[in-house]
């Protein structure tokens, strides 16, 4: 088998990871009235400026330096972010619940931990 | 590569995507949909159960209608259900309603539009050469779809509500019937020369009378079990055990990114290389790193590095088993062979799930089920060693 096949495969999967990346990029899109945990795209450069707003109870680097989380109540803080120069504000989605029903009944049944019967070893740290 | 089988791997491998993806979603849905609704939660579990129930019994005589009619028709028939089951269940407003949605049309729908139904399409359009990659690439889609519809889901619910997103959904899924012409090259009739052609009875009775065919279903029942029990009781095993929730939800994240370089990968050797020593190869895989992972303390790096594994080892299964059923039986009736081999799968993934948490209730503890669970999987390592990687017999095997 030559390579084509592992660059049709590979092409297929950029494409779907941009169609993907621009389908949540809409849906989380922050409206200017949102407020909460926002999540903002700055310019390189600008970030550190937008982070130093009076306003914003937290604000905090990300892995990449032009992105910042900001967690604020102030009213309209997306549309303030973006007057601040931010290029793009998403609202940050909560993370799945991904606890299955089966386990919450055990842990309120008498608490698993607890009856496990593990060694300590087993522990998380 | 011949004309044709590139635009149906893409529009295949697209509704692999949306149709594994979106069935991986609807446990997003559980908490909102039963508060709106002032519902238990067993009313909105019992339509997923039936919903998996169906789509088990389902796949085989979808199977046999995509292998009389062609994937292409049955493919955009079970997408047409299975959207109107997702666009239906926002209104279901009794919980028979929602029985009859979410669970009896999404079921029906999934069999139809299933991964599986897919595959048999790749390998009937795909020469031998290519056979496997195309398998590994179609596995290899759904589990992409896992890794991204989930959360794209869940960005659907946080930005409009659980009802619209599950109308979204349903128009996503709805994108199903309009790429399933891009595998209306797949013609079972073709598969068979007109002298080895065999009736679907024949074929049947063929397989079942086949001894390395019954090894290769009662290893892919291993894979169900071991899929199923991590998949729901690995985050509550990491939880009770003193791990974070994110750290479980980092667990699951990851081998599902994993598992799409393991299912492309497999299906990649599988070209090369005997596809039952690579499936003992992935079983005993799985026991080694299972035990492994049971006898270290639980560290964010162990679990992380278990994680990463499984994902490895997790649907790479999939290419080579449906590979085998190819190689043993020919295409012609692919759909409906492998769709017997996959109820077997989803057996055991009911027997996984229930095992683990009926053992859990009794010893306090997943121990016992993760111990079988390797057990198992030594089991299957060896069952598989005998399977004879040759045509079943002519008459069966009529595909190149």
């Amino acid at each position: 088998m030559s390579g084509r096949p592992h660059r049709i495969a590979a092409a297929l999967g950029a494409a779907l990871l941009a169609l993907w990346l621009g389908a949540v990029a809409v849906a989380l899109r922050a409206a200017d009235h949102d407020t909460g945990t926002l999540i903002a795209l700055f310019r390189p450069g600008t970030a550190p400026l937008a982070a130093a707003s009076p306003d914003a109870d937290g604000a905090r680097g990300a892995w990449l330096p032009v992105v910042r989380v900001v967690t604020s109540d102030e009213p309209h803080l997306a549309g303030r972010l973006r007057r601040d120069g931010a290029l793009a504000v998403f609202r940050a989605a909560p993370a799945p619940a991904r606890r299955p029903r089966l386990a919450a009944t055990s842990a309120s049944s008498g608490g698993p931990a607890a009856r496990s019967g593990e060694s300590p070893a087993r522990r998380a740290p | 590569m011949p004309p044709g089988l590139v635009l149906a791997i893409v529009c295949g491998c697209l509704a692999s995507l949306i149709t594994f993806g979106l069935r991986s979603s609807f446990g997003l849905f559980t908490a909102p949909l039963s508060a709106d609704h002032g519902w238990t939660r067993d009313v909105f579990a019992l339509a997923m159960a039936i919903q998996n129930l169906l789509w088990g019994v389902g796949q085989p005589i979808a199977g046999a209608l995509a292998d009389r009619f062609g994937v292409a028709r049955v493919l955009a028939g079970g997408g047409a259900l299975y959207a109107l089951g997702v666009a239906l269940t926002p209104y279901s407003t009794t919980p028979l309603a929602l029985h009859a949605t979410a669970g009896v049309l999404v079921g029906l729908g999934m069999g139809g539009a299933s991964t599986m139904i897919v595959l048999a399409a790749f390998g009937r359009l795909a020469p031998p050469e290519y056979r496997s990659w195309a398998l590994g690439i179609g596995t290899a889609a759904g589990s992409l779809g896992q890794f991204l519809v989930v959360p794209l889901a869940q960005a659907f619910i946080s930005a409009y509500g659980w009802h619209t997103a599950l109308l979204l959904l349903a128009g996503l899924v709805g994108l199903v019937p309009l790429l399933a012409p891009g595998l209306r090259k797949d013609a079972p009739a073709a598969a068979a020369p007109a002298a080895a052609r065999t009736s679907l009875h024949e074929a049947l009775r063929g397989a079942f009378g086949h001894a390395s065919y019954l090894l290769l279903v009662a290893g892919f029942f291993v894979c169900g079990f071991q899929l199923a029990f991590v998949t729901v009781h690995l985050p509550p095993y990491l939880t009770d055990a003193g791990a974070s929730p994110s750290l479980a939800a980092w667990a699951i994240g990851t081998v599902g990114l994993f598992n799409v370089a393991g299912s492309y990968a497999s299906g990649v050797l599988g070209g090369r290389y005997s596809k039952r020593l690579l499936l003992s190869a992935i079983y005993f895989g799985r026991a080694v790193t299972t035990a492994l992972f049971l006898l270290v303390p639980i560290t964010p790096a162990s679990v992380l590095l278990f994680a990463a594994t499984m994902g490895l080892l997790w649907l790479s299964t999939v290419p080579l088993t449906s590979g085998l059923v190819a190689v043993m039986f020919g295409t012609r009736y692919m759909a409906t062979l492998f769709g017997l081999v996959f109820f077997s799968h989803q057996v055991g993934s009911f027997v996984g799930v229930w095992l683990g948490g009926t053992l859990f209730e009794r010893t306090g503890s997943y121990e016992v089920v993760w111990w079988l669970s390797v057990a198992l999987s030594l089991a299957a390592a060896l069952v598989h060693l005998p399977i004879a990687e040759r045509p079943a017999r002519p008459a069966l095997a009529t595909a190149p």
